[in-house]
Order: structure tokens, then C-alpha cells, then sequence
């Protein structure tokens, strides 16, 4: 079970939510000061490594849920909350990254780094990631 | 997702440690003040939802710690955010000289187009005032920037001080746009093509 994707921007501005198991629904601002909040740790990550740079946080585990990231070239992260005995979140990012250059890059009407408004991109996810 | 805003713009404060960063975001953002003073840890953020032009455009507002040991992260946080306020003192000369180590700051971590704003807070404290306003505004206009005294306590100018700032970004970013929306009339003549100038464009690696 997939419960929530994030995207941020290399900025580290929520450009896209939603949620697609049954999780508690949060004001919007709540949304972007979480997603923020992430990259900061991810930030943070990256500088606490002893060895050069890393590339910060790939997967954080708790006993309810785990959270995978991908993070592109560009520096756009996208992370998903999930069960925590969910298999192979590395395809599911992979796929969802896929969805995202298809049909979010390729939209002429998307504005890069802003907030996403495509439906085809909502409805292929949906089939994804809904059950 | 559909979110109900048409623009979500990246703001930034910087400044000295003890200038009141964080005292001008409460007052903007919640429209409250506090006289304790409490060190941001890292990073904070406010958002406040703002009407411009008939533009519905959520400002997020990233208060960035002063102090010298968060540095390290704090500048990673430049990168990509549309707005910078750097924020001095008026009672505190060692904060205004500063300033000129933060847009330097700027400079290194910031994309070349941000939208700089200088404010001077704690101007309440008339008989404390130490940085003259003609001196803050002569330094400002050197640099080409909007400059501002503000009061996070008597909430004096703090609207103005991001009102300013959000329109100035919305010219640099609602041209990208408006061009966008009206895309049925606008018709493209290929014989009236002009030869791209080379931009300056940002670091990404």
C-alpha cells in the first residue's frame, strides 16, 4: 500500500502532493511545510556524511511506514510513504519519474519549478498508485 | 491535487543573529510579536496566502538561523528561492556592516536573477538608533536594491516589506506566464524571429 507521493523542487518547494491510502488529510500549507522540512533533513544528510558528499537521505524505516526517495540529476526529489512491507519502492519511484517526463515535462502549459496541474499526470498516477 | 494558488513563491530572510528575522515573519505571517528571543535551529517556515492583481500567490517564507554555526546549512537554501530579504538592526552597527558579507552570500548561493530587498528593523527604537536611514538608503541604492526601515513590534512597513518584494517577483515571473494564458491569440510569425541573446543562467552543479 502506497499512501502519499511528494514531489519538491530543486528549491525544495512542494510542486506536487497527494495521497493514496487511507491517511489523515492535512491543510495544504501542512503539506509544503513537510515537504520543506524533508528537504532540509536532506540537506542535512548530505553534510553528515564523513566520507565526500553524499547524496542525502534514500530511506527512512519506522515501525507504521517507510519513506523511499529519488532524487533526479536536476535535484527534483520525489518520495513516497508507504507500508512499511511494501516491495521494490525503487520501481514504483522509477515509474513515477517516468509518468512525471511523459506527461508533466513534455505538457507545453507547465510552467518548470511550479506547482503541477496536469490531469493526465493525476490519472496515470492513479492507476499506479491506487489500489 | 489542485491547489487553490496560482504562484507559490520562495522567499528568503537572512541577516545577523538577533535582528529580528523571525519576529518580522510572526508579524507578517500571524500577525503576533514576542519580546523573548528564542535561536532558530537551522531553518523555519511561514506561509501566507496573498492577493495580487487578482493573482492568488502563497509566499513561503524560509527563516534561516543567524548564527555563524548553521551556516553550513543555511546556505543551501539559496538555491532557487525567488526572494532574499537581508535584515539588519538600526540599533546594531555591527549588523549593518554585515550586510555587505550577506549579499556576498547571496552572490555565491543565489540564482543572478533573485529579487533583493534591504530592511532595517527595531526602528521603534528611536532614541537607541545608531545605523542612519540616509546611510542605509545610500548603501542600498549603490547596490540597486529596495531598501526599508521596519518594526516588527509597532508593525511598521512589514506589509510593505514583502508586498514589495512579492510584486517585484511577479514582474520578473508573471511575464512568463501572462504570455502562457494567452496563448490562443498570440500567433507565431517565423520570418520575425530574432536571434536568441546568451542569458546568464544559474549554477546548477
Amino acid at each position: 500500500m502506497i499512501y502519499s507521493l511528494y514531489i519538491l523542487n530543486k528549491a525544495g518547494t512542494l510542486i506536487y502532493q497527494n495521497d493514496y491510502g487511507p491517511t489523515e488529510k492535512l491543510s495544504h500549507n501542512a503539506y509544503i511545510r513537510l515537504g520543506s522540512t524533508f528537504h532540509s533533513l536532506h540537506a542535512i544528510a548530505s553534510n553528515l556524511s564523513p566520507a565526500g558528499s553524499s547524496s542525502g537521505i534514500e530511506l527512512i524505516e519506522t515501525e507504521t511506514f517507510k519513506l523511499q526517495c529519488f532524487q533526479t540529476h536536476t535535484g527534483t526529489k520525489f518520495y513516497i510513504i508507504a507500508d512499511p512491507n511494501h516491495p521494490n519502492l525503487d520501481e514504483t519511484l522509477q515509474s513515477i519519474y517516468e509518468l512525471y517526463t511523459d506527461y508533466v515535462l513534455k505538457n507545453p502549459f507547465y510552467e518548470i519549478e511550479m506547482s503541477i496541474r496536469c490531469d493526465l499526470f493525476d490519472y496515470k498516477l492513479q492507476r499506479l498508485l491506487g489500489d | 491535487m489542485n491547489p487553490e494558488y496560482d504562484y507559490l513563491f520562495k522567499l528568503l530572510l537572512i541577516g545577523d543573529s538577533g535582528v529580528g528575522k523571525s519576529c518580522l515573519l510572526l508579524r507578517f505571517a500571524d500577525d503576533t510579536y514576542t519580546e523573548s528571543y528564542i535561536s532558530t535551529i537551522g531553518v523555519d517556515f511561514k506561509i501566507r496566502t496573498i492577493n495580487l492583481d487578482g493573482k492568488i500567490i502563497k509566499l513561503q517564507i524560509w527563516d534561516t538561523a543567524g548564527q555563524e554555526r548553521f551556516r553550513t546549512i543555511t546556505s543551501s537554501y539559496y538555491r532557487g528561492a525567488h526572494g532574499i530579504i537581508v535584515v539588519y538592526d538600526v540599533t546594531d552597527h555591527v549588523s549593518f556592516n554585515n550586510v555587505k558579507q550577506w549579499m556576498q552570500e547571496i552572490q555565491r548561493y543565489a540564482c543572478d536573477s533573485v529579487t533583493r530587498l534591504l530592511v532595517g528593523n527595531k526602528c521603534d527604537l528611536i532614541e537607541k538608533k545608531i545605523v542612519d536611514t540616509s546611510t542605509a538608503r545610500e548603501y542600498a541604492d549603490s547596490v540597486g536594491i529596495p531598501f526599508l526601515e521596519t518594526s516588527a513590534k509597532s508593525s511598521a512597513n512589514v506589509e510593505q516589506a514583502f508586498m514589495i518584494m512579492a510584486s517585484e517577483i511577479k514582474k520578473l515571473q508573471g511575464g512568463i506566464s501572462s504570455n502562457n494564458s494567452n496563448y490562443n491569440n498570440s500567433v507565431v510569425k517565423p520570418s520575425q524571429g530574432q536571434p536568441i541573446k546568451k542569458k546568464k543562467s544559474c549554477d546548477i552543479l
